[in-house]
């Protein structure tokens, strides 16, 4: 089973299941930017603590859950590992944290077709961009950083600047904001 | 940079943003993975080069723990 295959399968069960989430990281910023390889889907869950603890006996035959969790870095959400029987893809789930831009972007995720009748959820560009600067500033991660310039420079001017800035405001990101901006501009030279 | 390396690097960069823009929400959607999954087989072919006593699977398991320790991955 391929990475997509098995990322298509859980996203098929959660729909069954109507489990909400979306589709974070690379994923993320590969539909809005330039795409680059990825090891790994990053979900973020809704879910309660009693509907978490019975996700392992829902997954699709191949997976299996890491008995060890951990936490993400950024927001100290809940981080659970899924492996992929014969490959080196891997799926993360981290829960829905409390924390106000998680909640925001969680809120105001788009629904996507990807293919004709099926649909993924992911955060919206903008979002995008704030949780790659927030996540280059805190976890000094270069890809993060490329991510943003990348997604910039495809989405430059369709991009809500001042919903981006409010943000980046209360992360303190402002300054990486600029710089970044300034790396991508360029790129809106040609119309689109 | 010299000016001609700049404008060669500025067009190989236009050249890759038309081809996103052009690009189809499945192909965007599905580009990570498959550009990994290429690069894995290749290194599983380089793996079985160096250790042809290996196993098809544990071929895998060293691909596996060779990424694990290259670094942890998160959102």
């Amino acid at each position: 089973m391929t990475g997509t295959d098995s990322l298509l399968m859980l996203l098929d069960t959660f729909a069954t299941k109507g489990i909400p989430y979306m589709d974070v990281g690379s994923y993320s910023s590969n539909f809005y930017g330039l795409p680059r390889s990825t090891r790994d889907a990053d979900l973020v869950l809704h879910l309660s603590g009693s509907d978490w603890s019975k996700l392992p006996s829902t997954l699709p035959k191949g997976m299996t859950m890491d008995e060890q969790m951990s936490f993400e870095m950024v927001t100290s959400t809940r981080r659970e590992l899924i492996r992929i029987e014969g490959s080196a893809f891997q799926i993360e789930l981290f829960r829905l944290s409390d924390d106000e831009h998680d909640r925001s972007r969680f809120d105001r995720r788009v629904q996507v077709e990807i293919f004709p009748g099926r649909f993924v959820y992911l955060p919206s560009a903008e979002d995008v961009i704030v949780q790659k600067l927030r996540w280059s500033s805190v976890a000094k991660r270069p890809k993060d950083y490329a991510d943003t310039v990348s997604v910039m420079k495809i989405q430059g001017k369709l991009l809500d600047w001042g919903y981006i800035e409010t943000w980046c405001r209360t992360h303190g990101t402002l300054d990486l904001l600029a710089q970044a901006k300034a790396e991508a501009a360029p790129a809106w030279e040609e119309d689109f | 940079m010299q000016p001609d390396i700049e404008g060669d690097a500025r067009f190989a960069d236009m050249a890759k943003i038309r081809q996103a823009r052009a690009m189809s929400p499945a192909e965007k959607f599905l580009a990570g993975a498959q550009l990994f999954e290429e690069a894995c087989q290749w290194t599983l072919a380089g793996i079985a080069a160096r250790f042809p006593h290996l196993t098809e699977t544990q071929r895998m398991e060293k691909l596996v723990s060779d990424l694990e320790s290259s670094g942890r991955h998160t959102q």
